[in-house]
C-alpha cells in the first residue's frame, strides 16, 4: 500500500550569500512495511528530504501525499504526533527525563493514562531490546546504542505508521549500529512500519529493501 | 494544560541546583525591590503628610519712594516730634507678580479689610476716654497749656456732668487760637494722662483732655487720594452759636455725634482668598478651633461663609451654622485690620465720608458661620488679627466700595501675600528677578522647609536605589535565567517540535515551569521585602525622617494623623508582584517565541549538511 509519496517535490532555500537548491523535482513512493534507505554524499540533500517527508518544512514546488491526501492540507503537528516519528542520529532524547519518562511524552500528549502510558513504555523498551535497569536512566548515563533505542522506542510510542530515521547509526559503533538496523528492520517487516533512513554508509543501506541515492538535490532509485 | 505543566515542572525539578539558585535570587532582588518600593512608599506618603503641613508664603511690600518728615507739636515739652512718613509716588499693581514661572499654589491676593456696621452686636462697648461735650470759659484763655474749662453740656462721654471743670489743652497745636470768655464751644476731646509727655509715670499726673477725632472724612479715590471734604476744616471745636446746628458745620457735628454710637458696632471684616497667606494662620498662632475652614469652591465661588473668634461667638450665643448680617459700609485697602483696630478693638477710621453722611453699606448680605478660630488676636500688630475680627472669601464681596474707601495703599507684608510650592524660593527668585522691578520687596517664610529639604531628599534617594537595584536585579535575574531555561532548552523545543507539539503546547511546555517558578520566588520575595521595609520604617519611625525643631503647630497634629501609617499597603505589594510576573512572563515569553521561530531542523542544527 501506498503510504507516502513526493511528487516532483524541490526545495530551496537562500543563505546570506546564495540561493541553495538542496532538493530538486524529486518524486519516489514509499509503500507500507518497506525498509528504505536514502543515500548520499554529506549536502546532497537528504536530510532536507527527510524534514520535507517529516513535515518540517514546506516544499518550495511539488507535494508530498500521506495515504493519498497532500500534507500541504493537513496539520503538519498533527502528523508527525499521530503518524511520522524522526529519529536522529544524535538521538535528541529529553535530558532531564528518564528512559521511561522520554517514552512515555508522546502517548501523555495525546491523552493516554499515565499508567497505561507507562506500561506501554515499559514494553517498548523491552522490545527494542534494553533491559529494566535502562528504564530509569537519564540519557547522559546511556550508551549511544541505548540511547538510539530509547528514541526508536519513543518513536514508536507515538503510534504512528512511518518512521524517519537521520543517520540513525551514525554514532554507534559497528555492533550497536548492526543492533539498531535489526530492530528498524523488524519494525517494517514485523510490525508493519514504513522505515526510511538517511544515510551514508553501505552497509546499512545494504540491509534495506530499497535504496534512493540523492545527489546535488536529485534522487535516483538505485535499487 | 495539566501533563504540559507538570512535564515542564519536573524537568525543573531535575535541575534543582539552578532551580533553587533561581529561586533563591529572585526572591532576593524581588525582595529588594519590594524593599526599595515599599520603603518609597512609606516615604512618599509620610512625605505627602508633612509637605502638607509646610507651606511657603511670600509677603510683598512696595519699598516708599522717599520719605516725609512730619512734625507734631507737644506743648508738655514745648517742642515738636519728629516723625518719618513713607512717599510711595504710585503704587505698583498686584498685577506685577502675575509672570511666567512664578507657580503660584494660592495667591498673590492683595486682602482689604470692611468695616460692617453691626448693631445687634457690640465690638466696642464704652468709648473710654472720647467726648463730645460744650465748655464757656469764664475768662479768655490760650489753651497752648492745660486750661480749666467749665462744662455746659456733655453730648457723648462718660465720667462728665455739667458744671465739672475739666482740663483742656490743645496739645498739637503750636499757636493755638484764644477760646473767648462767655463763648460756648463743642468739642471733640480725648482724655490722656499727663501732660508732659516725657514723663511716663509723673507723680503729680495731670489728666488732661486733648484733641480728639477730627470731623473730616478720610474718604479716599481709587488713586489713594483724598476725596476733598467741602465742610471741615481741621479744628477740633466749633464756637455754638444761634443756630449754629442748622448750618453745614453744625450738621456735621450732630452727624459725627452718630458715629460715635456707631463706632462700638463697627467690626472688621477681610476677606482672603486662603486664610493660611495671613500670618496668624500661617505661624500657627491663630488656628480653626471648631468648625472647618473655607472649602476651595466657597472661595472659588465667593460662598457668603465666615468664621468669627471663638470668643466673639461665645459672648454672643453664636453657634456654627448660624447666620450673621455683615452690612459693609467701609473698605481699607492699605492696611490690616489688625493695624487699625488695636487691642482694645475701638477702630481708628472716621465713618464720614466726603459729603459729611456716615458711609452707606455698599454690600449687605448675611453670612454662615462655618468656623471659629482661637489663638493670639488684639495684639495691635499690623500681621496679627484685629480683636473679633470677621474673615470672609474675598470673591463673596460682589458690589463695587468705589465710593466707601476709607484708605488706599501700596502692597504691604500685612495685605499681600502668595504661596509658591515648598522648596521652590530660589527658582521663584531667580524668575522674579528677571521682572526687573527693584521698589517691591518679597519676604518668604517656609516654616524652615528649606532647611528639611536636603533629609528628606536624602530619604528619597535612598529608596530610590533600592528600587532601582531591585529593578536592576529582578531584570538580570529573569533574563540570565531565561536565557539558561529557555534560549539554552532550544533543542528541547525543537525535539517537542518533532515529536508533533504544536507551538502552542511547545509554549506552554516551557512557559508553565518557569511562571511558577518566578512567581514563587517573586511572592514570597515581595512579602518578605513589604514586610521588611514596614518593620524597618516602625523602628525607625516617621518622626526621625525629619528634624520638627523648625515645623509650626501644624506638625503637632500631623504626627498624630501619620501615627502608625508605617506599614506597606497590601495593593502596593501587589502591585510590584504583579510588574514582576508580568516582566518575567513577557521575558519569558520572549524566550521561547525566540526558539519557536527557528525551525526545528535549525535548532538541531541539521540543516545545510
Amino acid at each position: 500500500m501506498n503510504i507516502l509519496q513526493a511528487d516532483h517535490v524541490s526545495y530551496s532555500y537562500r543563505t546570506k550569500y546564495q540561493k541553495v537548491d538542496a532538493v530538486r523535482d524529486v518524486s519516489c513512493t514509499f509503500e507500507q512495511g518497506g525498509f528504505y534507505a536514502i543515500i548520499g554524499e554529506s549536502g546532497s540533500g537528504k536530510s532536507t528530504f527527510l524534514s520535507l517527508l517529516a513535515g518540517l518544512d514546506v516544499p518550495s514546488e511539488g507535494e508530498i501525499y500521506v495515504q493519498g491526501q497532500s500534507l500541504n492540507q493537513m496539520d503538519r503537528d498533527a502528523y508527525r504526533l499521530n503518524q511520522a516519528s524522526v529519529v536522529y542520529q544524535s538521538f535528541h532524547l529529553f535530558p532531564l527525563l528518564t528512559a521511561l519518562e522520554n517514552v512515555m511524552l508522546p502517548m501523555e500528549f495525546k491523552k493516554i493514562r499515565k499508567k497505561e502510558a507507562a506500561d506501554r513504555a515499559e514494553k517498548l523498551l523491552l522490545r527494542v531490546g534494553l533491559t529494566e535497569r535502562i528504564f530509569r536512566q537519564f540519557p547522559k548515563m546511556m550508551s549511544g546504542g541505548e540511547q538510539q533505542r530509547v528514541a526508536i522506542a519513543r518513536a514508536v510510542a507515538a503510534g504512528g505508521e512511518i518512521i524517519l530515521a537521520d543517520e540513525p547509526t551514525g554514532n554507534l559503533d559497528s555492533e550497536n549500529e548492526q543492533k539498531i538496523v535489526e530492530l528498524l528492520k523488524e519494525l517494517a517487516h514485523e510490525d508493519g512500519y514504513t522505515v526510511i533512513v538517511i544515510t551514508h554508509n553501505q552497509k546499512v543501506a545494504e540491509e534495506t529493501d530499497h535504496v534512493f541515492r540523492m545527489s546535488d538535490g536529485k534522487m535516483e532509485q538505485v535499487r | 494544560m495539566g501533563k504540559l505543566m507538570k512535564n515542564s515542572i519536573r524537568q525543573l525539578w531535575r535541575m534543582k541546583g539552578r532551580a533553587a539558585l533561581f529561586f533563591l535570587l529572585l526572591l532576593f532582588a524581588s525582595g529588594l525591590l519590594s524593599l526599595g518600593g515599599g520603603f518609597q512608599e512609606i516615604n512618599s506618603r509620610n512625605m505627602k503628610a508633612y509637605e502638607d503641613s509646610f507651606m511657603t508664603i511670600g509677603t510683598v511690600e512696595q519699598k516708599a519712594d522717599t520719605v516725609q518728615e512730619i512734625r507734631i507739636w507737644d506743648a508738655g515739652i514745648k517742642d515738636y516730634h519728629l516723625y518719618n512718613r513713607s512717599v510711595y509716588n504710585t503704587f505698583v499693581p498686584l498685577s506685577v507678580l502675575d509672570f511666567e514661572g512664578a507657580g503660584y499654589l494660592s495667591g498673590p491676593e492683595k486682602r482689604v479689610f470692611y468695616g460692617a456696621y453691626i448693631p445687634e452686636y457690640f465690638m466696642y462697648e464704652n468709648l473710654m476716654g472720647s467726648v463730645v461735650v460744650e465748655v464757656t470759659p469764664t475768662e479768655d484763655v490760650v489753651p497752648d497749656h492745660p486750661v480749666e474749662l467749665p462744662v455746659t453740656k456733655v453730648w457723648c462721654g462718660t465720667g462728665l456732668w455739667e458744671g465739672l471743670n475739666i482740663t483742656v489743652c490743645n496739645h498739637y497745636d503750636p499757636n493755638p487760637e484764644m477760646l473767648l470768655a462767655g463763648h460756648t464751644y463743642i468739642m471733640s476731646l480725648q482724655n490722656r494722662p499727663g501732660h508732659e509727655s516725657e514723663k511716663e509715670f509723673p507723680e503729680d499726673e495731670v489728666s488732661e483732655y486733648v484733641p480728639g477725632a477730627l470731623l473730616e472724612t478720610d474718604q479716599v479715590g481709587t488713586d489713594g487720594a483724598p476725596v476733598e471734604d467741602e465742610v471741615e476744616d481741621g479744628t477740633f471745636y466749633d464756637e455754638v452759636t444761634e443756630g449754629f446746628f442748622e448750618t453745614r458745620r453744625g450738621r456735621r457735628w450732630m452727624e459725627y455725634l452718630k458715629t460715635t454710637d456707631y463706632t462700638k458696632h463697627i467690626f472688621p471684616v477681610t476677606g482672603t482668598g486662603n486664610i493660611h497667606l495671613m500670618m496668624p494662620f500661617y505661624n500657627g498662632e491663630v488656628y480653626i478651633s471648631s468648625g472647618r475652614e473655607f472649602t476651595e469652591e466657597e472661595y472659588e465661588n465667593g460662598e457668603k461663609v465666615c468664621l468669627v473668634s471663638e470668643t466673639f461667638a461665645v459672648k454672643n450665643g453664636l453657634e456654627l451654622g448660624d447666620q450673621i448680617r455683615l452690612p459693609l459700609i467701609y473698605s481699607n485697602h492699605r492696611f490690616a485690620a489688625g493695624a487699625r483696630f488695636g487691642i482694645s478693638g475701638l477702630g481708628v477710621t472716621a465713618l464720614l465720608n466726603a459729603q459729611g453722611e456716615i458711609y452707606p453699606a455698599f454690600e449687605d448680605s448675611m453670612y454662615t458661620i462655618v468656623g471659629m478660630y482661637s489663638g493670639k488676636v488684639g495684639l495691635s500688630d499690623e500681621y496679627g488679627l484685629a480683636p473679633n475680627e470677621i474673615l470672609i472669601p474675598s470673591r463673596s464681596v460682589k458690589n463695587s466700595d468705589t465710593n466707601n474707601l476709607v484708605a488706599y495703599g501700596p502692597m504691604r507684608g500685612s495685605t499681600t501675600s502668595f504661596q509658591i510650592e515648598n522648596g521652590r524660593i530660589q527658582d521663584f527668585m531667580e524668575k522674579w528677578s528677571e521682572q526687573g522691578i527693584e521698589n517691591v520687596e518679597i519676604v518668604f517664610y517656609d516654616g524652615g522647609y528649606t532647611q528639611l529639604k536636603a533629609g528628606i531628599d536624602n530619604m528619597k534617594n535612598i529608596s530610590r536605589i533600592l528600587v532601582i537595584m531591585g529593578l536592576v536585579l529582578v531584570l538580570m535575574v529573569l533574563v540570565y535565567f531565561t536565557w539558561l531555561f529557555i534560549i539554552r532548552q532550544g533543542e528541547r523545543t525543537a525535539i517537542e517540535r518533532c515529536l508533533g507539539f504544536s507551538r502552542k503546547k511547545c509554549f506552554l511546555s516551557l512557559f508553565t515551569g518557569i511562571f511558577l517558578l518566578i512567581a514563587a520566588g517573586s511572592v514570597c520575595g515581595c512579602m518578605a521585602g513589604s514586610a521588611l521595609s514596614s518593620r524597618i520604617a516602625g523602628s525607625i519611625g516617621p518622626a526621625s525622617y525629619y528634624d520638627l525643631s523648625f515645623s509650626n503647630g501644624r506638625i503637632s497634629t500631623m504626627e498624630e494623623e501619620t501615627e502608625g501609617e508605617t506599614g506597606v499597603p497590601l495593593d502596593h505589594t501587589l502591585w510590584n508582584l504583579c510588574g514582576i510576573l508580568l516582566t518575567g512572563s513577557l521575558i519569558a515569553g520572549a524566550g521561547i517565541w525566540l526558539n519557536l521561530r527557528e525551525e526545528p531542523m535549525e535548532l538541531l542544527q541539521k540543516r545545510g549538511e
